[in-house]
């Protein structure tokens, strides 16, 4: 079970595990769990098959994505869609440019759902609501997996 | 498949429950679901849901992403 985000253990595990101070392998598995995006890869071009194998750890042939709709990032994989927008807001790219979604891969359907995609006023739904940007998202999704 | 579809469209509605708080309508449809949860072998992810493991935001996210996967 991991911590909830909001909890104050929640808050205190990034700190922790970015001082070095702490052996990890002495560190809780469920405090540690709160790093859950180690399944999420950052692309920027092609999607590798190397990549994919990872991005499919967590839920197999459905994989969660998170996309840049300025700079055509994204990040694929990942328990959670803050998993995938965190290695992009670390790599530089704006919160309100990155939408989240996913992909199922036996039937090449994308869904446009993330809680990441809930923005006041702008987009009060969980669900990409704006077709243009549904459209570029779709359309980076489609040149990363060569769709 | 009629079960997936359904049981798929009531997680969005639970998910979406989940965010905004609203936990005895979602724990209405939860209960109601459990059966159904059960005969498609989903039990663990049900069990994570209705126990709000890891808070309820992460309780949403697993009902949207179990939604997605039964779509």
């Amino acid at each position: 079970m991991c911590w909830d985000q909001d909890s104050d253990l929640g808050r205190l595990a990034p700190l922790v595990l970015q001082t070095n101070v702490f052996d990890r392998s002495t560190i809780p598995a469920k405090f540690l769990c709160y790093y859950s995006n180690m399944s999420a890869v950052l692309i920027r071009d092609k999607i590798t098959t190397t990549d994919l194998v990872k991005a499919k750890e967590d839920y197999g042939d459905y994989i969660k994505v998170v996309v840049n709709v300025e700079t055509k990032a994204m990040a694929i994989g990942g328990q959670w869609h803050a998993d995938g927008e965190k290695l992009l807001l670390d790599e530089g790219s704006q919160q309100s440019n990155l939408w989240g979604g996913g992909i199922k891969l036996t039937t090449k359907t994308i869904d446009y759902t993330a809680l990441i995609n809930i923005r006041a006023q702008v987009n009060p739904s969980h669900v990409i609501m704006d077709a243009k940007i549904r459209a570029v998202f779709d359309q980076i999704i489609k040149d990363k997996f060569n769709l | 498949m009629n079960d997936r579809l359904n049981l798929s469209a009531d997680l969005m509605r639970i998910g979406e429950w989940l965010y905004k708080g609203e936990n005895e309508l979602a724990d209405q449809f939860l209960s109601s679901n459990k059966a159904i949860a059960r005969r498609l072998k989903l039990d663990e992810w049900w069990q994570k849901i209705q126990g709000r493991e890891g808070g309820q935001k992460r309780a949403a996210e697993r009902a949207l992403t179990l939604a997605a996967i039964l779509a």
